[in-house]
């Protein structure tokens, strides 16, 4: 069984070496992430909200639903840790045997 | 609840001098979250380290009971940082923009009371950080809490 | 040859990072051992998204002097959006840890155990 796990894992570690060379060189100033969309929100982010951090300008105004729906997920993420370890209403049960 | 380690120099230097500069730089990373790196999520984070680095330490057994600060009041928190959000999104609707949209909620008002020169969407991103950061750092508290908490003391 | 390195580096760097973390969930017995690599992978995936974020000669995605009137370039800074995404992602995984400790806890109260084959009889009987 471990042998397998190991086989696969280098299998993975090749097939994700391999698709690296696909990749653009690192801080290429002309990567497709670096041309499309990003320009934009620098621009926007002076003609349009007028804060130095462009950061936040994204994460608070372009992205606010994003940003909404993740502080929906930490709330639901406390809930469900109050769910699952809250003791109210839950029988005692005896200590495990083993 | 175990016992708290009993060193006193870590204890008092922990106590009196790293939590009150945690506190204050999770409020200044808060308020300068625009002009500089920063913002509701980080200021959260460092926030409930504060809190966290109390309870690791022992310092509230003294003061408060073993407890600290109580579950409810936690739940209101982060409750409240949620409705702020959401408040503020429909707030904008309310002025006749679409969801989200800070700049038609007039709060120039606060720029004049503050003597400052912001924009309605700067001020509306204000807001909703400080949402971001009531929600995040009382989550963060409620989840060690309950992870810390010892059933048969209960 | 040190131009490849220096270019692909950061890439092999997150690929052998993502199959060790892939390694813990996947070989390891303990529970929390599979959380752990849980967080490795995760580490992976947020530290390639940032080093595709870099752009030669970009600096801190803040603009100086915005109120004095300064233009900003594009060019002048790196790539701001995989930073929103990363930092949005990081606390998502706390709330994930969070989540996933806590059915820890459940589970070693009930069961008295975290070890995966145990666990696994003892849910079949």
């Amino acid at each position: 069984m471990k042998w397998l796990t190991f086989t696969f894992l280098a299998f993975i570690l090749m097939l994700l070496l391999w698709a690296t060379s696909d990749l653009p060189s690192r801080a290429n100033p002309q990567s497709p992430a670096n041309v499309h969309l990003s320009p934009e929100f620098t621009k926007l982010t002076e003609t349009e909200i007028h804060v130095p951090n462009i950061v936040s300008a994204i994460l608070a105004d372009f992205r606010g639903y994003d940003t909404l729906g993740e502080t929906f997920v930490i709330f639901t993420a406390g809930l469900a840790v109050l769910l699952v370890l809250s003791s109210h209403g839950r029988k005692k049960k005896d200590p495990p045997k083993k | 609840m175990n016992q708290p380690y009993e060193s006193t120099i870590l204890k008092f230097i922990a106590k009196n001098f790293l939590v009150p500069l945690m506190v204050v730089f999770a409020i200044y990373v808060l308020i300068h979250g625009e002009s500089s790196p920063g913002g509701g999520f980080q200021a959260g984070a460092i926030f409930a380290s504060a809190i966290i680095l109390v309870r690791l330490i022992g310092a509230n057994t003294q003061t408060q009971g073993s407890k600290g600060l109580p579950m409810p009041l936690l739940i209101i928190a982060a409750s409240t940082g949620l409705g702020i959000y959401v408040v503020t999104g429909i707030l904008a609707q309310l002025f006749g923009a679409n969801y989200l949209d800070y700049a038609a909620i007039p709060l120039q008002w606060f720029n004049e009371f503050a003597g400052e020169n912001r924009t309605n969407r700067a001020m509306g991103m204000w807001i909703i950080e400080l949402g971001v950061f009531l929600g995040v750092a009382s989550v963060l508290v409620i989840i060690f809490d309950l992870l810390s908490k010892d059933p048969e003391n209960d | 040859m040190i131009e490849l390195i220096s270019e692909r580096f950061p890439y092999w760097a997150t690929m052998l990072l993502l199959v060790i973390g892939l390694y813990a969930m996947l070989g390891k017995r303990s529970l929390l051992k599979k959380i752990i690599g849980l967080n490795i992978f995760q580490s992976a995936i947020i530290l390639f998204f940032i080093s595709g974020s870099m752009r030669e000669g970009g600096s801190v995605p803040i603009i100086e002097g915005l109120h004095s009137g300064a233009h900003p370039h594009p060019e002048d800074f790196v790539n701001p959006l995989p930073h929103v995404l990363m930092l949005t992602a990081i606390v998502v995984g706390v709330a994930i840890t969070g989540v996933a400790l806590s059915f820890l806890v459940r589970i070693q109260r009930e069961f008295g155990t975290l070890d995966e084959s145990i666990l696994l009889e003892e849910v079949r009987e």
